[in-house]
């Protein structure tokens, strides 16, 4: 998902969801990239007045996967006999919380989506 | 409690290895054998034929396409390898059961076992292992007295779930309550009568520990290693969610390296989703 924005209403860390060209089609910025103080700058220069930015995820998305992440958290740590202590230890447990994050977040979309 | 020789006993009705594994295992014995003569007994049976050129050619193995006959698959992985596939795929086939007993599914069971299969492959292949042949198929069966549980002494093993679910333990415990014995001793005693090779029989029997004699440490503790790891990523289901501690002195004396686990993740996941599919299919 993306919005038309108004260049005065760019944030850093907003994400240009379509590249900006010149009148010749050239492209000046690609999509993709992240925005910081610089770009205004150069969206005034260019006379450019409005960028097509990717939507974040919403708040509630964003308060719902924290919810999924410690959930999955507490589920792992239930299994685990262990707390890491050695580099190979934090390897595997990081490893594997982040999957089990994964998991909990892709059942739950998929149980949404059903 | 179950004495080991009731169960011993009845391993003897355990059915024997498909001919096409004993005929190979026999073949091989003969120093005079030439890969023709091994290519002719694959053959003959299909459906191992097809299934061996499918895991051999998929990324797992890494020969994207290029095998397409048993006799190049001799030529690239090696006899044993090859060997070891078939017995694999026996294996799997002998217990390829649907009966389920509380939780305990054997699909979810093999998907564990081909898991620990694929990591203590990675294992082997990020220490330098020179001969890799027995890795994937000691990870594969590490597990196997389990099914040997669970098809002879069902009533008992249904006991043993129950406790798993009582207790929250592990189910070698459970076992050993209710056995006196756990399924790695039993998984040695099928090894001997299956005459498969010692160090895998070693990786079977004491990959609890992970630690074994000098000959075979390195194997042992890279089926002991991965059988955590394919616990802690939730790959399959052992019997029991729980994840124990990695024995230090085997991820320490083969110098397994730190970043281990994070730089061998997509590909240990892509390679088990694809393997899994190809020999529980």
């Amino acid at each position: 998902m993306s919005s038309l924005i108004n260049v005065e209403e760019v944030k850093p860390g907003m994400v240009l969801a379509a590249p900006i060209m010149n009148r010749y089609g050239q492209i000046l910025l690609n999509s993709g990239i992240e925005l910081m103080p610089k770009h205004s700058r150069l969206f005034k220069t260019w006379g450019i007045k409005v960028i097509t930015i990717k939507n974040e995820s919403s708040e509630n998305d964003i308060i719902e996967n924290n919810d999924l992440r410690n959930e999955a958290k507490i589920k792992f740590e239930n299994r685990l006999l262990w707390q890491p202590e050695t580099p190979i230890e934090h390897n595997l447990y990081e490893v594997s919380l982040n999957k089990a994050v994964k998991d909990l977040i892709s059942k739950f979309s998929h149980e949404k989506s059903e | 409690m179950k004495n080991l020789n009731s169960l011993v006993h009845k391993i003897k009705a355990i059915p024997t290895l498909p001919t096409v594994f004993s005929q190979l295992s026999d073949a091989m014995t003969n120093p005079r054998v030439s890969n023709d003569d091994v290519t002719k007994i694959i053959s003959s049976d299909q459906a191992a034929s097809i299934k061996v050129l499918k895991v051999v050619n998929s990324a797992f193995y890494g020969f994207a396409g290029r095998i397409d006959t048993i006799s190049r698959a001799i030529m690239y992985l090696g006899l044993n390898e090859v060997r070891n596939l078939i017995l694999a795929l026996s294996v799997i086939n002998l217990f390829k059961k649907n009966k389920t007993l509380l939780n305990f599914r054997p699909s979810e069971f093999w998907s564990h076992s081909i898991a620990v299969g694929i990591i203590t492959r990675l294992v082997g292949s990020s220490i330098e292992v020179k001969n890799l042949e027995n890795y994937f198929i000691a990870g594969i069966l590490h597990d196997i007295g389990k099914l040997v549980f669970f098809e002879f002494a069902e009533e008992d093993y249904i006991k043993v779930l129950t406790f798993v679910e009582e207790k929250k333990c592990l189910i070698k415990d459970a076992e050993k309550e209710v056995f006196g014995f756990d399924h790695s001793t039993l998984g040695d005693l099928l090894c001997e009568k299956w005459k498969i090779p010692n160090s895998i029989r070693n990786a079977i029997r004491y990959h609890h520990s992970g630690i074994s004699d000098a000959s075979t440490n390195q194997l042992v503790s890279s089926v002991h290693i991965a059988d955590i790891a394919a616990r802690a990523l939730n790959l399959g289901y052992p019997g029991d969610n729980l994840i124990p501690r990695m024995n230090k002195k085997a991820y320490e004396s083969i110098k397994l390296k730190e970043d281990f686990f994070v730089t061998n993740y997509d590909l240990l996941i892509q390679n088990f989703e694809e393997t899994n599919k190809i020999l529980l299919s």
